[in-house]
């Protein structure tokens, strides 16, 4: 009796899972063929580092070295020098150890102008790690192939077709549901 | 010097075999090395051995200012995210007299929820794993994934967010938060019948946990473990309740417990605490405004002096920490008290008498994992 | 009996900070008053010497203490509460790991973390981060009114039993 009852247990265990099986079989997979298929990453996905200019080629950072002193894995590295002709500082070096850096932002949150941003590109896999000893051409160069970014000041911000940086729109920013929530309040009321 | 592997063969037993599980056995989670002493199947000592993850966070973090302590205690426990922020985050709060707006600690404590059931999802599929089922790990894993996508959306990262500070969150949440919880919810909700199937209602995992690995209850008091592990022995013990943070006060939700103690008592505590946290991510869901301020007024430079012990319930138990402060810009000392670490002292205690192919199982229910245990 | 103690109410834990010698007959004392789960023991570099902390709840109706005492560079060592509460087995092994704190009387006082063979104890404030001694580094004098006694003016009044930290 107990011998037929366990192969009755066993039969309806297999059973059960073998259920649960055929139902995920028709669901839609979670993997994604990674190189054919470009991953849509949120706006405010922290993949890399970037160092913005202006839509006029100039630089935004004004070198207050307030990322430098944020940053817990101490990887920036900036040296800078007094601006002969006008206020304010320029940069000599500015270096970010990328394989030191552990991606928490904190740089992004310190930065006063939006200069410093984190963009999607996850692409950095290399075989020489130097390589990853970002300078800032380097870091331009990041910027100026991504077509969005996040900082907190500014929010996210979109480089249109035509080369413009815009404030993306409020889908895309974390806390845009007041602005999505809005219109609809208004058209309520009236 | 004593043997480094702390069990030295007793004269005279040649019956007594020494054998070392780990550190880098596949059956066992992460880095641990437990030497056994086994009588044919019986195990009749066992000595673990942790640090083999170590990188002595504490020292790190005394030359941290306290923002950048937080992204350091991310890395802990690896699995459950922003609930290790946690703790220091209330205790510098604590120490600095700074407000938190009630939408910021309802934010904090969905996505605490969310890494709650990531986290036991994750130990869902490895325990499983353990016990020699493969599928559930690909199904755990399909839905944690979900979850990490709606972290990153708002947090920016997926498994270390970096997410919580002093007086709220970093940033506010994406529009589509509310819908894409709500329906992750409805989601986990019909999904769960099909783990209930595959896992506690598996007469494999009956047979292989119901009666094993029994820990009293007032062992498991007196031997500090905390979490899923003491209130499958019968104590209600859950800081949630006992001493509530952020917005669990206005939120409603049971204290799971079991009497039996045995390795099935925490399979089944584990499941219901998911059908508690998915109770009160759907009241949060409710309460929580959809727009307001997400972050109090914190300085830019905190000085602190004092100490403070606060402690959050983690998926693993009662995860604390001690800030001392001594007025300057960085902590003189934080002690983080593990959860993972406290209950997996209790591996003497479970293991002598068990089944050697009992102490992976037993194993897996303490749920360990070595990022918060080594630190 | 007759204690050498300092009580202190912060937020919502009483703190009593003993001399060494009664460390573990608070302990004692403290068992038999119901207190039955060990949260951690912590360990701090206080400049002048080493601290223990230990923090236990009271299960049955979470009341929650903090029992400190302080210890010289030179006899760094306390009697362990193993036997008392046997959760704070690694705790007590970790303090003497990386504080350099011994524990008399513990069953398996051996390292926790670190490799055995290592002879410095990292926490310690003489050591940077990086583990080097720190040159100029020197204890500071122990404190006068002693971290156990209580402050001179208010004898009677310092031990509020009711709390004013909340």
């Amino acid at each position: 009796m107990s011998l037929l009852n366990e192969v009755w247990q066993a039969v309806k265990a297999i059973g059960t899972g073998m259920a649960t099986v055929h139902k995920r079989v028709y669901e839609e997979a979670p993997t994604e063929f990674y190189p054919y298929v470009e991953l849509d990453l949120p706006p405010v996905s922290v993949q890399s580092l970037a160092l913005v200019e202006n839509e006029d080629g100039t630089e935004r950072c004004i070198v207050c070295l307030q990322c430098e002193r944020a940053c817990p894995s101490q990887v920036i590295s900036i040296e800078r020098h007094r601006n002969p002709e006008g206020k304010g500082f320029l940069i000599d070096r500015f270096d970010i150890d990328l394989v030191n850096c552990m991606y928490c932002s904190a740089c992004v949150e310190a930065c006063p102008v939006s200069s410093i941003v984190t963009i999607q590109d996850f692409e950095l896999s290399t075989y020489d790690l130097h390589t990853l000893k970002a300078d800032i051409d380097f870091l331009h160069e990041q910027a100026r192939r991504s077509k969005k970014w996040y900082s907190p000041k500014l929010g996210v911000e979109i480089r249109t077709e035509d080369g413009r940086i815009e404030k993306a729109p409020p889908e895309m920013q974390p806390g845009g549901l007041a602005e999505l929530l809005k219109p609809a309040a208004e058209e309520e009321e009236s | 010097m004593s043997s480094t592997i702390g069990l030295e063969p007793v004269l005279g037993r040649s019956d007594e075999m020494i054998v070392n599980m780990g550190p880098q056995h596949p059956a066992t989670h992460g880095v641990l090395r437990v030497v056994i002493g086994l009588e044919g199947e019986r195990i009749t000592r066992a000595v673990p051995h942790i640090g083999y993850l170590h990188r002595n966070h504490e020292k790190i973090e005394e030359s941290r200012t306290y923002f950048q302590v937080v992204p350091f205690t991310d890395r802990m426990d690896y699995v459950s995210g922003t609930q290790n922020e946690l703790p220091v985050v209330l205790a510098v709060e604590d120490l600095a007299g700074i407000e938190v707006p009630e939408r910021a600690k309802m934010i904090r404590t969905m996505f605490f929820e969310l890494f709650r059931i990531a986290s036991h999802l994750v130990w869902m599929g490895t325990a499983m794993l353990d016990l020699g089922a493969i599928t559930p790990f690909l199904y755990t894993f399909w839905d944690r994934e979900i979850i990490l996508g709606i972290v990153e959306r708002t947090a920016g990262a997926r498994m270390l967010p970096n997410y919580y500070t002093f007086g709220g969150v970093r940033r506010d949440l994406h529009p589509h938060f509310f819908k894409d919880v709500a329906e992750f919810l409805d989601h986990l909700e019909k999904r769960m019948p099909d783990y209930e199937h595959l896992v506690l209602e598996n007469p494999i995992v009956h047979a292989r946990t119901v009666g094993v690995g029994v820990l009293s209850k007032e062992r498991a008091v007196a031997r500090g473990v905390s979490g899923p592990v003491l209130r499958a022995s019968g104590v209600a013990y859950d800081v949630r309740k006992a001493f509530p943070y952020d917005a669990y006060p206005e939120v409603e939700f049971e204290i799971p417990t079991s009497d039996a103690g045995d390795t099935y008592a925490r399979f089944w505590v584990r499941f219901q605490e998911i059908y508690q946290s998915v109770k009160i991510l759907r009241q949060l869901l409710e309460k929580t405004p959809k727009t307001g301020p997400f972050k109090g007024r914190a300085p830019a430079r905190l000085k602190i002096s004092g100490e403070r012990y606060r402690a959050v319930e983690n998926s693993r138990g009662e995860l604390g920490v001690y800030v001392v402060g001594d007025g300057g810009d960085k902590p003189y000392r934080i002690k983080h008290r593990g959860a993972a670490f406290s209950n997996l002292q209790v591996i003497p205690d479970l293991f002598i008498g068990a089944k050697f192919s009992d102490a992976i199982a037993i194993l897996s229910s303490l749920d360990p994992v070595f990022g918060e245990i080594d630190r | 009996m007759d204690l050498r103690i300092k009580r202190e109410r912060l937020f919502d834990e009483d703190v009593y900070t003993v001399h060494p010698d009664d460390y573990r007959a608070l302990c004692e004392q403290l068992k038999k008053d119901g207190f039955d789960y060990p949260r951690a023991i912590s360990s701090l570099d206080m400049g002048y010497g080493l601290r223990v902390v230990l923090q236990l709840t009271r299960m049955s109706d979470l009341a929650k203490v903090e029992v400190r005492t302080d210890v010289s560079y030179d006899v760094a060592a306390v009697d362990s509460v193993t036997d008392l509460w046997p959760g704070v087995e690694w705790h007590e092994r970790e303090a003497y790991d990386l504080m350099g704190i011994s524990f008399r009387g513990h069953p398996d006082l051996r390292r926790l973390l670190l490799e055995e063979e290592w002879d410095l104890h990292p926490l310690q404030k003489r050591y940077d981060t990086g583990g080097y001694l720190i040159p100029d580094w020197r204890p500071a004098d122990w404190p006068d009114p002693a971290p156990w006694q209580e402050p001179a003016p208010s004898q009677e009044d310092a031990a509020p039993e009711g709390g004013e930290g909340e």
